[in-house]
């Protein structure tokens, strides 16, 4: 009675998985379209254009999904189903009735000494001498200025590298893709000159981002001071202090303040917002969404036994939450800046 | 009987756990084919309607022109729960610089994307249980803010 019962309920439970089987436009909608758009126009993240898909394997976009480009914004989602990513897979093949490429597994033999005359001279102009791309980001240019409209991949990435095939990088050195401007190399290299810029483009490999070494060190979560002074001095020396690093300040804020009447928020837990315009530029340009991180801002705040502390965020750490490593190298820079600021307001 | 109901939510949870986890990304995103204009009404009629208060919105486009972006649709949105707001920063001090909370709202063309940091990311740090919980219930209610975004 007690098996048959069990036996009744794994049914049971069976059957929610075949009734919920995995629906490929709500998963995309859920993990890819924020970033690729409703129809793989691309944004934050690359196009998924028809031409673009034309040329790419099954095998490759699935590895991609579980891969991610690591420090390169998209995301690795190890934890999606075989099924799950398959319907994803589906549902991007769905908005063409092109057939599906497939390609060798087997690796491409070529001079990567020799290759790298090729790739730095026909492809270093948008892929970079190491591959990274252009130092400007990623996806489709929409409201930010860059080089490129859609940005170069990096194909130094080992999420990229891990995903595709020697035949696949051939394919894709050759084919004439109209969405992305990436000229044919067909007829400008011979065969055996392609092969070796194969594997040139294999040695790029770079291990793990930047950010990677860093986050094995536990960094915390903030940046807490203690000041020596009381709050009303160490308030007017940090506005000093970020004032003397270049920051433009702007109105302070209440953390309480506009979630309750003015007359109740606490005035003694004070943010100065400041921000460093050149390094606002460079960033925005390389990570639309840092927003979520804006204004800069440092917190005093005095607390009950009257001691008085100065909290920054941990720049370093958030900016490793974006997956982006361009934006980590900035995000250093401006960590020691804030960092000093502080030192100088409590010395 | 016990045992089977008990093995029986075992393999419901196993389930729900693995779907929950399937990202690793730091970030909650969602697009909406809505102009931004009306992006940014509802996405505050939502926040109102989860029981928070917007504290203010921030302009990001004051110099966003001068640093060669051409669109003008740029927003902060900061909001919170007084109460929650008023507790945290008195006992968990290095979460200040994550209060109150912030929706990013920028458009993409005739599009509109909504980013937030995954408060859950933030749980990592701590180890009491009422702080994660909190943290969780946050991330809850964003998800299903942006789950209505969509719609």
């Amino acid at each position: 009675m007690k098996i048959s019962l069990i036996l009744s309920l794994m049914l049971l439970v069976s059957s929610f998985s075949v009734l919920s089987a995995p629906n490929g436009e709500k998963l995309y909608q859920q993990y890819c379209e924020s970033c690729h758009q409703t129809q793989g126009e691309g944004g934050i993240g690359l196009p998924l254009s028809n031409i673009k898909m034309a040329h790419v394997s099954d095998q490759y976009l699935e590895k991609t999904i579980r891969l991610g480009r690591p420090g390169r914004i998209m995301p690795a989602y190890p934890g999606l189903s075989d099924a799950q990513v398959a319907s994803i897979i589906g549902y991007i093949r769905s908005w063409s009735d092109q057939p599906v490429p497939t390609f060798s597994s087997e690796t491409i033999t070529g001079n990567a000494e020799n290759g790298e005359k090729h790739y730095k001279k026909r492809c270093a102009k948008c892929h970079a001498n190491d591959g990274s791309g252009e130092g400007e980001g990623t996806g489709v240019t929409k409201s930010r200025k860059r080089k490129f409209m859609i940005m170069p991949a990096a194909i130094n990435n080992s999420g990229y590298l891990d995903s595709v095939t020697d035949e696949e990088i051939r394919e894709i050195i050759i084919a004439d893709r109209d969405d992305s401007k990436m000229p044919s190399m067909q007829g400008k290299l011979t065969d055996q000159e392609i092969d070796d810029v194969v594997a040139y483009v294999r040695s790029l490999k770079v291990a793990q981002p930047a950010f990677e070494d860093y986050l094995k060190e536990e960094p915390e979560l903030s940046i807490i001071v203690e000041s020596p002074n009381d709050f009303e001095s160490t308030v007017e020396a940090a506005r000093q202090a970020l004032s003397a690093s270049n920051f433009r300040l702007f109105p302070e804020r209440y953390i309480e303040q506009g979630l309750v009447d003015e007359f109740t928020h606490n005035t003694r837990q004070v943010s100065l917002r400041f921000c460093n315009f050149s390094e606002l530029y460079q960033m925005l340009k390389i990570e639309p969404r840092l927003g979520v991180l804006l204004p800069c801002r440092i917190t005093i705040i005095e607390q009950p036994d009257k001691s008085v502390l100065i909290i920054a965020p941990n720049m370093k750490l958030l900016s490793s939450w974006f997956n982006n490593d361009e934006l980590f190298k900035i995000a250093e820079q401006m960590e020691e800046n804030i960092s000093n600021a502080i030192e100088e307001a409590t010395f | 009987m016990n045992r089977c109901l008990k093995l029986f939510f075992v393999v419901l949870l196993i389930g729900s756990s693995t779907v929950s986890h399937a990202s690793e990304d730091h970030l909650l995103m969602v697009r909406t084919q809505q102009t931004f204009e009306i992006a940014m009404e509802k996405i505050q009629r939502l926040i109102e309607e989860y029981g928070y208060s917007v504290a203010h919105i921030q302009r990001c486009d004051g110099g966003l022109n001068d640093f060669d972006y051409e669109t003008d649709y740029y927003r902060v949105i900061f909001f919170g729960k007084y109460k929650e707001v008023k507790a945290l920063s008195n006992d968990y001090p290095e979460l200040i610089p994550f209060l109150p909370l912030k929706f990013l709202v920028f458009a993409e063309n005739d599009e509109t994307v909504i980013v937030s940091l995954d408060p859950d990311t933030l749980a990592d740090y701590f180890d009491n249980p009422d702080i994660k919980h909190q943290l969780r219930r946050w991330h809850n209610d964003i998800d299903e803010m942006f789950s209505e975004m969509r719609i």
